[in-house]
């Protein structure tokens, strides 16, 4: 590409990288005092399974997990506490709420593994992100001596998730965590098409970890 | 013909026919070591050959290809490993046992992400599960719909998305299954046979040594 060229497409993409935006909504609600995380304990993220048609990202929980981590909480890995409780923790049998929970905890054998694994805390996660609304577009073509594309394209992308916290010591939920960020993406394209897309799910999973991190604060 | 340019003729048509064939899907065998208690029952599993060499196969409208799963070999490991949990003794032949379980598979669906247009392989399974005791009278005939479902992003290749839908759904069988055993009182009522009424929950069958978690 010439040079002029090049300079006119970070140009570009310098001015439009301002407009991407994501807006974080964030909502708490719980006790004032929730027990501090001890030494040997952890907490494990999971994801509600029931939903046919959707499911929680597993990067969205790794960037949980990492965002966590990162705060000193110790985060066990997912599959392993479904794999060790099998077949409890099957979307089929995992408790859809904190009143079915002492159930799960009564059944022989799993409180055992859990104590052995040493999770404190369980960490429902449920929601997802979706492209809410898309506008524009693109073409590209290829010829001899020739290929490029040629366009604008637009995108609103929502990330939406909720997060509930469950005691297993005092077998009930300590808190929910809701947060939401919308955000619009933006592809031009002038024989090179520029991606300036808005991390929704990144926002989305800074902030339920800021307000995680600030309930279940590591010992 | 110079034999290199024949083999690499060779392999560029098997490469070539190997697009055109079915996408043959084996589901992969994991599953892990159930947490159950065990019932001081002996159980067998009665798996006959159109249950353990269970295979779909379906061609899907163009521009679809053709499917072959197999279904039986991975259905009767997780039988197998959660019957050997939830039971004193089992055994895969049906002899003296307490219960047998005979099994059947009654349907198999699947979807794929440009059918659904959703990011997920999906497999439905319907199973049913008949329980007999020793003298071979049928205590029960549970019916199991199992589902699961991959997310397709980072898969290597379809058919790898639709294998782990199919374990997925393997899973669910067992937690069905395992929701069906949990109920010790409703077993003993079910051995003692018809109109028997349930013991009382608070006084179950012993369970054979204990809890086998550690």
């Amino acid at each position: 590409m010439p040079r002029d060229h090049r300079f006119g497409v970070l140009f570009a993409a310098l001015l439009l990288g301002g407009c991407v935006s994501a807006k974080v909504e964030q909502y708490r609600q719980a006790p004032t005092r929730v027990a501090k995380i001890a030494k040997g304990e952890q907490v494990v993220i999971l994801s509600r399974g029931q939903h046919g048609d959707r499911e929680t990202e597993a990067d969205f929980n790794g960037c949980l997990a990492s965002a966590l981590k990162r705060e000193g909480l110790p985060v066990m890995d997912e599959q392993a506490l479904v794999d060790a409780l099998y077949p409890w923790l099957e979307p089929r049998t995992a408790p859809l709420n904190a009143d079915a929970l002492p159930k799960l905890l009564d059944q022989p054998g799993v409180e055992a593994k859990i104590r052995a694994a040493g999770v404190r805390y369980m960490i429902w996660i449920d929601g997802q992100s979706e492209t809410t609304d898309s506008s524009g577009g693109l073409s590209c073509a290829v010829g001899p001596g020739f290929a490029g594309c040629f366009g604008f394209g637009m995108w609103d992308k929502e990330s939406a998730y909720r997060a509930e916290v469950w005691d297993l010591n005092q077998r009930s939920s300590v808190g929910k965590v809701s947060t939401r960020a919308i955000g619009t993406s933006y592809m031009p394209a002038f024989i090179v098409p520029i991606p300036l897309i808005a991390r929704t799910q990144s926002a989305a999973c800074d902030g339920a970890a800021e307000q995680l991190v600030d309930l279940v604060r590591p010992g | 013909m110079n034999p290199i340019p024949k083999r690499l003729l060779s392999g560029l048509a098997a490469l070539l026919l190997a697009g055109c064939g079915p996408n043959r899907v084996e589901t992969p065998s994991r599953f892990p070591k159930p947490v159950m208690q065990p019932m001081a029952y002996s159980a067998a599993l009665d798996a006959d050959s159109a249950f353990s060499r269970y295979v779909h196969q379906e061609k899907l409208p163009p521009p679809g290809k053709a499917w072959t799963l197999s279904i039986g070999p991975a259905s009767v490991d997780w039988m197998k490993n959660l019957l050997a949990a939830a039971f004193a003794s089992f055994g895969s032949s049906g002899g003296t046992a307490d219960l047998v379980f005979r099994p059947s598979i009654d349907s198999v669906q699947f979807s794929t992400p440009a059918q659904s247009r959703t990011e997920f392989y999906e497999a439905w399974i319907k199973y049913t599960v008949a329980v007999f005791d020793r003298g071979g009278r049928k205590l029960a005939d549970w019916p199991i719909a199992a589902y699961g479902k991959r997310r397709d992003k980072s898969l290597a290749s379809a058919e790898e998305g639709m294998g782990e839908a199919l374990n997925k759904a393997m899973r669910d069988g067992a937690a069905g299954l395992a929701l069906e055993l949990r109920d010790r009182a409703r077993i003993a009522a079910l051995l003692r046979g018809p109109g028997a009424a349930p013991a009382s929950s608070s006084k179950p069958p012993p369970a054979a040594g204990g809890n086998r978690a550690p």
